[in-house]
């Protein structure tokens, strides 16, 4: 591993395009800015590490028949209680929202 | 094009049906196009590699079974996927089966890391919600 030591404000290069800025120091928190064309992925680390591993343990069912699984829950009337809690998101405004599989199945042409 | 696969043996598939990933699944970098194989009567499908045979991942639309599920494409994972609008992506979330002996089966959805895909060119990209809260095995409630 190269280690460099910088200052805020100051930036590291790496190959012909991607440029790493220390934006701030704050106590024990750097907050690093990154450039970088938009074909190279950035994440933070324990991130990528769980999403990897997490694709690794999905590809462990490669064996497994379906037909076993839940039917997704029927949707509760209008104005009835959700039968359990939505999954934990911060409440910023809303972004876009992804698109509903809807009863057509996700990804794959049916000709 | 013919597809070698562990599961479901050797099938053709009209190439319209492929999923090209130009960033592979983290932890598959040798799978870049693979095929969706539905599993009649079922919201479930496949997503068989079509570069490795032994490799092929469960999935479903997120929507069926989250229906809060809040996924937010940054700018540059749009551009990344060449979209502008939700109308032109589908959502998959990856599945994974938890086996413990004497146990019903427990199947979790990986809601951190959605692969989302341009309908219109078949292009597809894990994207990772970092900041969402979303977990990589939210339970998929019967």
């Amino acid at each position: 591993m190269l280690v460099l030591s910088r200052r805020e404000s100051q930036s590291i290069v790496i190959g012909k395009d991607i440029v790493v800025t220390v934006v701030s120091i704050r106590g024990d928190q750097v907050r690093i800015g990154i450039d970088a064309p938009r074909s190279v992925t950035v994440h933070r680390k324990e991130v990528a590490v769980a999403i990897e591993q997490a694709n690794r343990e999905a590809a462990a069912a490669a064996d497994f028949d379906p037909r076993s699984l839940p039917s997704p829950l029927p949707r509760p009337p209008a104005g009835a209680a959700p039968s359990k809690p939505p999954p934990r998101r911060p409440s910023v405004g809303s972004g876009e929202s992804g698109r509903s599989g809807g009863a057509d199945g996700p990804a794959g042409d049916r000709s | 094009m013919l597809i070698e696969s562990t599961r479901f043996g050797s099938f053709e598939v009209e190439s319209s049906r492929t999923l090209t990933f130009e960033d592979a699944l983290l932890g598959f970098p040798d799978s870049t196009t693979y095929v969706v194989v539905e599993v009649e009567d079922t919201p479930y499908v496949w997503l068989q590699s079509a570069n490795e045979p032994e490799v092929a991942f469960l999935a479903t639309s997120p929507f069926l079974f989250f229906p809060d599920y809040d996924l937010e494409l940054g700018t540059s994972e749009q551009q990344a996927l060449e979209v502008a609008d939700v109308s032109q992506v589908e959502v998959l979330s990856l599945l994974t089966v938890h086996r413990v002996v004497d146990e019903p089966v427990n199947i979790t959805a990986n809601l951190l890391g959605p692969i989302v895909v341009n309908v219109e060119t078949r292009r597809a990209r894990q994207v990772v919600l970092d900041r969402s809260g979303y977990s990589t095995r939210e339970p998929l409630v019967a």
